[in-house]
């Protein structure tokens, strides 16, 4: 189908951007580092056990350098007018946000991955497992789902960039939630099925922030 | 607020109507209807015989657009670029192509070169190759001179004498009052949201038209 | 003076009367409660001021769909007036159930799953106050903000069911009850709802009003320059 191809070749151009600035990678990398290194530093004067917090300091860190990886995403169809470049090619503004929002599910999912390495030396938490693979997925997508929307409306806003965390964090707590306590089960060796709850809640929030983004886009880049 | 009022334009096949009019007459929301960046909040608009509302793909292959935003990735190169833009018009030969339109704006020898390393001028250059990349029937520009050099204007120029001659259709806005009556078959002049006059070119000087121009303008004809 | 002004005016008149039936109802004529005295009665303030709150950004995800659909602007009056209402409705929400909090068991904040979703409601609808102070172009702030009171609406049950899921593990200190009451206290329950929808609904007459006057002033300005 010719609109697969298009939005192919969408996807494409944003991957190959960012390979030759590794711009989205670099921010959202180190900026990830940092949250969990300060994390690290605000917890380990009062916690414990350590092991407790990290679920969700490594879920406080991929919103925060999710937010950031987006706001640029977007901020660069800004430029120049290259999103109205692409409205006036005919194809349709679904393809575009599924393009986009595909291209943002990469970036965050490479920053994620890079990112726990460095996780398991700072917090002393192995997190690199395959079962973890499953929740990152399911967390990413949402994300990046909402988040493509929400920051294409941020980057046409007086506020631009700092708008988006406002947008986009409350919405995301149920993902953020759920995300975390998954996260939590499976480094508590429940495995995934005791984590089935939160999985599903996860995917139902997936599926239905998936489709409302699809149809909403439209909405947001046509005027 | 409405940024047009009534506007009743006709183009036939083949013409080549330039608006002129001061800032906020409503210029750039022509152009952007047309392009079908946007919606009229009432009208129809037909490009082609199609309604755009109803073709939109189609309407969308029928036109090219030219604006001061060069539509560009800064960190793609040229022919990157284009040929991003040659596959969402679904092109035959992509790289052929986009080698073609390169060479038609004098550009091929820098279409590895990223956007960000070329000068606003060739940029504009790169733009208006992208706008004629799938052969667009109708083109659309709005301040295409806007900003640009020596270079880059004669590139235009060249395109748009070009099109004329094979019969394409041209509608620009422009400051510019000797280019666009230098160039075109028609003038109009669109002031605060409604077309307050059209003529055709012939007969019309530089210093007749400025007169009008200041005439409609200031509101003291019609 | 034109009918919705009169429908205003009314409506107004009403709910205040039945404002004064309420706190009568809740401070008077319900009885105490066992176990926290006189202080449950800020129960049938709060409670119903959270289920109005629940209604205005119902009505916001309606009218929010409206001007999609339509694009017409007293859709979005509509939406914007509702949002605006429910979030302050929000705050009261939030305010007394902190003094409830605090009297009862001197603590400010519990992490209850109903006061919680608020707490999260109240800041997608704050990002929906804001997003609308952001965008100067008024199409472009109508169409954004529908955008957004569509999917904060959405995410109310998935925030609701999540926040509830974390709760139950987490090992809870109090809970906040009334849910067994005398036929009394249902009275006085249903006499406050009935109030404070009332207040609702001439709260957004009148906002909804005075975002047309709004719009027609702005329109005016713009003829003058």
């Amino acid at each position: 189908m010719s609109s697969w191809r298009k939005t192919w070749a969408l996807i494409a151009k944003d991957i190959a951007i960012e390979r030759r600035t590794r711009e989205s990678l670099n921010v959202m990398f180190v900026f990830s580092v940092m949250v969990v290194v300060i994390l690290n530093f605000a917890f380990e004067l009062r916690v414990e056990n350590i092991r407790q917090v990290a679920p969700g300091a490594l879920w406080v860190a991929f919103a925060f350098a999710g937010v950031l990886g987006l706001n640029r995403s977007l901020a660069r169809e800004r430029e120049d007018g290259c999103l109205e470049g692409l409205m006036l090619a005919p194809i349709d503004r679904s393809a575009i946000f599924v393009a986009k929002a595909a291209a943002n599910l990469l970036f965050i999912l490479g920053a994620e991955a890079i990112v726990l390495p460095l996780f398991t030396v700072l917090f002393g938490v192995n997190v690199l497992r395959a079962d973890l693979a499953v929740v990152l997925l399911l967390g990413t997508v949402g994300l990046a789902a909402v988040g493509t929307l929400l920051a294409a409306m941020a980057a046409h806003t007086r506020a631009r960039d700092v708008l988006l965390p406002i947008l986009l964090l409350p919405v995301s707590v149920p993902l953020l939630i759920a995300a975390a306590k998954a996260t939590g089960g499976l480094l508590d060796g429940v495995g995934l099925a005791g984590v089935a709850g939160w999985l599903q809640l996860l995917s139902a929030f997936d599926v239905l922030f998936v489709a409302a983004s699809y149809v909403l886009f439209g909405y947001v880049v046509e005027e | 607020m409405e940024a047009l009022r009534g506007v009743d334009l006709q183009l036939a096949e083949g013409d080549f109507l330039t608006l002129f009019g001061p800032n906020g007459a409503g210029k750039t929301t022509l152009i952007r209807i047309l392009a079908t960046l946007m919606r009229p909040s009432a009208g129809r608009v037909l490009i082609g015989g199609l309604d755009v509302a109803e073709c939109t793909a189609e309407v969308r292959r029928l036109i090219g657009v030219v604006s001061h935003q060069t539509f560009l990735y800064r960190d793609l190169t040229a022919e990157e670029n284009l040929l991003l833009h040659a596959r969402l018009y679904d092109l035959p030969e992509p790289r052929s192509q986009v080698r073609k339109a390169l060479e038609r704006v004098a550009l091929g020898h820098r279409a590895a070169d990223p956007v960000r390393t070329l000068s606003r001028g060739m940029q504009q250059r790169v733009s208006i190759a992208r706008a004629v990349l799938h052969d667009p029937a109708i083109l659309l520009l709005d301040e295409p001179y806007n900003g640009l050099d020596q270079h880059a204007a004669a590139s235009l120029t060249g395109i748009l004498e070009e099109m004329a001659l094979r019969g394409r259709t041209v509608l620009m806005t422009t400051h510019d009052l000797e280019q666009g009556l230098a160039l075109s078959r028609r003038v109009g002049i669109l002031n605060s949201g409604r077309l307050a006059y059209q003529e055709r070119t012939a007969g019309l000087t530089a210093a007749s038209f400025r007169q009008l121009y200041m005439d409609v303008v200031e509101g003291k004809a019609r | 003076m034109i009918a919705r002004e009169r429908a205003g005016l009314a409506l107004a008149g009403l709910s205040g009367l039945a404002m004064l039936a309420a706190i009568y109802m809740a401070l008077v004529y319900a009885p105490t409660e066992r176990t926290m005295g006189a202080l449950q009665r800020i129960f049938y303030f709060h409670v119903p001021v959270a289920m109005v709150a629940f209604v205005a950004f119902g009505v916001a995800f309606v009218a929010s769909i409206g001007y999609l659909v339509s694009a017409e602007q007293r859709w979005d009056d509509l939406a914007h007036s509702a949002a605006e209402i429910g979030e302050v409705f929000a705050s009261l929400v939030l305010l007394t159930g902190m003094l409830w909090a605090r009297a009862a068991w001197n603590t400010w904040w519990t992490w209850d799953p109903r006061l919680t979703t608020t707490l999260v409601l109240w800041l997608i609808y704050a990002g929906y106050l804001m997003l609308r102070s952001s965008v100067e172009d008024e199409m472009r702030r109508a169409r954004y903000a529908a955008v957004l009171g569509i999917i904060g609406f959405l995410d109310v049950p998935v925030v609701f069911m999540a926040i509830r899921w974390w709760r139950t593990i987490h090992p809870v200190v109090f809970e906040a009850s009334g849910v067994n009451l005398e036929p009394a206290m249902l009275t006085a329950f249903m006499v406050a709802m009935v109030a404070f929808l009332l207040l609702l609904a001439a709260l957004l007459v009148a906002r909804v009003g005075l975002e047309s006057l709004a719009e027609e002033v702005e329109f005016l300005r713009r003829r003058v320059q």
